[in-house]
């Protein structure tokens, strides 16, 4: 089970003279929830981006599952993520957006039902089967339409950036639990960034710190890496 | 007083040119000089002269207008019901300041007077006045004559403006105003009673004397209708304008069962779902009627000037969503691009929804066949080239664009993201067709060269896998920038 599953491999990306991100070699192996934290600025989305193949690398490439993420197209099928909400298509009710990513995926409406069951709880009865459009939803609940999208389709890879940002409190240690039981259950590659690092410590069993666009740690969770991760933002 | 004034002209400046480029400028105001000009040349020189040939001695001028007086207020309404903003957004600004709420609603009235469509009805019935009623009348009845006119004109912009907010989330009651419009219509079809014969008779015989000033009541109450809903619906909430007439445009939803297809539905949604998309789609089907004014009369049978005509006809809608292609997804694109979605797929269903449009104008467009069953020859032609050739060709340079598209702002006139780039990406699509009818039109005639233009178009048509991966290709190449482009907010 030591598959690599999506792998990084001298990747540098300059905006002008400024470089965002330099990463020499990142591997992340099957099953891992990997978490990312670091100061805005610090090269967190840019690097999801990279791996989205949402930005051109100016060196470098990205492997997920082998894939050369720009040669080919073929690592979407096992890639769900969710970065902003320009991944939500806010002109649709929150069923039609749900059954758009399913057909994407190939899913009739019962799949996609079924795949959604284990979001019940955290959606409150506050989206599912209602009128409203997304671009009415308040944004904790676009938030949690935009999660659960990314869990649509058996995706093997799933990428969250700022997860617990805008959700109530209770919904935030919702989500803590439903990632690590889809993780564990259905053996899914974790990458989420998050600027809590409570949570991040909590659902993560590996931790890297961006700096400038740089990996300056790189930690397996153990209970004292709270204390280290704080008391590092508080020195830098 | 003075202020709100003020603040409104300080909006409409900075909202349109807003760091506009010049190219646009130029072209913007070409467009509005055009518009001007023909509506000028329209109510100076085309309708007096249609006019003086209606003129007998039973019927007078006044009779004349009058006839047509009860369509103009009826497809007035209409189209004012759909397309002229009954805006109160701004008063959000101004209801917590120490303004008196009357004097706020009796500002939004006055406003409303000034717009588009009041402009375009004063160039006819002035130059009208002026050039048939004066000579025949005389100055006091020419008086009584435009006081009428004018009375029904300010009403109709306050009574159009009480509907638009009394139906707000009723699209029951849309449907039934336009049952209504096309009742009075088809009435007219029916041997006997004419609504213009009953039209001309009445108002005819209003419009001579001094009853014209009873057609006061007319502004009057739509004024007081105004007025009290206003007063009535003083707050905020009571303002929020989501609902509106979205009710009836959810009728055309349609759901989707294949991946392309549901890309297609998708889009759909966006262009039910957003006022721009909406208003473009409306303003598109009365381009329908441009042919109306144009066969027959500024060309000649066969010109070159007819293909033209017969592309936009068949095209416009098509061509009006289609220059923005890229750009009305542009706040979703990331997210498009990292779901399952491969990018031929996405380009499939560009193409379907381009085609949809085309189609869908083209029916429409067999109409004028009526006039003429050379037309449909013509508009078959121009379809096939516009669905063969002028499809792809948007699709291709949709993957020029940048800007992403504001589609909560604004309908109608709105410039957003527009560059002199849209117009100008136009113009093959045009000209290629005319110098492909006038080649071939030179050697082997007419329809020949119809035959030749939808051959051009079908053939085109066949190489669409070929086009399809071309575009992509182009796609792969730009997506980062596009990308780039795309995530930046205005």
């Amino acid at each position: 089970m030591n598959e690599i599953y999506l792998k990084i491999d001298s990747a540098v990306k300059n905006y002008g003279k400024n470089e965002v991100l330099n990463i020499p070699s990142l591997e992340i192996k099957r099953g891992a929830c990997f978490g990312l934290v670091g100061n805005n600025g610090a090269g967190k989305t840019t690097l999801f981006r990279a791996i989205l193949d949402l930005i051109q690398l100016d060196n470098g490439k990205v492997l997920s599952k082998d894939i050369q993420v720009d040669q080919k197209e073929e690592w979407k099928r096992h890639t769900g993520s969710f970065l902003d909400e320009g991944f939500l298509i806010d002109y649709l009710r929150p069923d039609e957006f749900f059954s758009f990513v399913g057909l994407t995926h190939g899913m009739e409406k019962t799949a996609v039902a079924e795949q959604l069951e284990v979001f019940e709880p955290f959606f409150k009865d506050e989206i599912l089967g209602h009128k409203k459009y997304i671009r009415d939803l308040s944004k904790g609940n676009q938030k949690k339409v935009g999660i659960a999208a990314a869990f649509l389709g058996q995706p093997e890879i799933v990428l969250l950036d700022e997860p617990f940002a805008n959700l109530d409190p209770s919904s935030q240690f919702q989500l803590r639990e439903i990632i690590k039981t889809l993780s564990k259950e259905r053996d899914i590659t974790m990458l989420i960034s998050s600027h809590d690092l409570t949570h991040v410590t909590d659902v993560c069993s590996r931790i890297v710190i961006l700096e400038k666009g740089k990996m300056v740690k790189d930690l397996q969770t153990n209970p004292q890496t709270l204390q280290e991760l704080e008391t590092f933002f508080q020195t830098i | 007083m003075l202020q709100l004034i003020k603040h409104s002209f300080l909006a409409a400046i900075r909202r349109r040119f807003k760091r506009g480029e010049w190219g646009l400028k130029l072209l913007l105001g070409f467009l509005i000089m055009y518009f001007g000009v023909a509506f000028f040349l329209l109510g100076w020189l085309v309708l007096p002269e249609l006019a003086k040939q209606n003129i007998t001695d039973s019927v007078s001028a006044i009779d004349l207008s009058a006839r047509f007086i009860i369509f103009y207020v009826v497809s007035d309404i209409l189209m004012r019901f759909f397309f002229q903003p009954a805006s109160s957004v701004e008063l959000r600004h101004y209801v917590l300041l120490p303004i008196s709420y009357r004097k706020l609603i009796h500002y939004m009235m006055g406003r409303s007077m000034f717009n588009f469509f009041n402009l375009l009805a004063l160039l006819i019935i002035l130059p009208f006045a002026y050039k048939l009623i004066l000579p025949n009348h005389g100055a006091l009845t020419t008086s009584f004559w435009l006081f009428g006119f004018l009375s029904i004109l300010v009403g109709n912009t306050l009574i159009s403006a009480y509907f638009k907010r009394l139906f707000a989330g009723n699209f029951r009651a849309a449907i039934l105003m336009i049952v209504v419009v096309i009742g009075i219509f088809a009435v007219e079809l029916i041997e006997g009673v004419s609504s213009l014969h009953i039209s001309e008779k009445v108002f005819g015989f209003v419009f001579s004397g001094p009853l014209a000033i009873a057609l006061l009541a007319f502004p009057v109450l739509g004024y007081l209708l105004q007025h009290r809903f206003l007063m009535q619906h003083r707050y905020a909430e009571q303002w929020q304008e989501s609902g509106e007439d979205q009710r009836f445009w959810n009728l055309l939803e349609f759901s989707a069962k294949g991946k392309v297809s549901a890309l297609v539905a998708n889009e759909w949604n966006l262009m039910i779902r957003h006022k721009r998309t909406r208003t473009l789609l409306l303003f598109s089907s009365i381009f329908l009627f441009y042919g109306m004014i144009f066969y027959n009369r500024t060309t000649g049978e066969g010109s070159a000037m007819e293909i033209f005509v017969g592309i936009f006809i068949t095209g416009f809608a098509a061509f009006n969503y289609g220059q923005f292609l890229g750009a009305w997804e542009g706040r979703y694109f990331d997210g498009i691009f990292s779901r399952n979605i491969f990018i031929e797929d996405f380009y499939r269903a560009k193409f379907r929804l381009l085609a949809g449009l085309m189609g869908f104008s083209y029916l429409l467009s067999l109409v004028y066949g009526f006039m003429e069953i050379r037309l449909i020859y013509l508009h078959t032609a121009c379809f096939a080239f516009n669905l063969g050739l002028n499809s792809f060709l948007l699709l291709f340079f949709s993957t020029y664009q940048r800007k992403p598209l504001d589609l909560s702002a604004g309908s109608a006139f709105n410039y957003q993201g527009t560059s002199a780039l849209q117009f100008l990406i136009l113009i093959p699509l045009i000209i290629l067709p005319i110098f492909i009818y006038i080649a071939v039109k030179m050697f082997f005639g007419m329809y020949a060269g119809y035959l030749a233009v939808g051959l051009v178009g079908l053939l085109s048509l066949a190489l669409s896998r070929l086009w399809i991966k071309g575009v992509s290709d182009n796609f792969r190449e730009k997506k980062y920038v596009m990308a780039d482009g795309f995530r930046q907010k205005e």
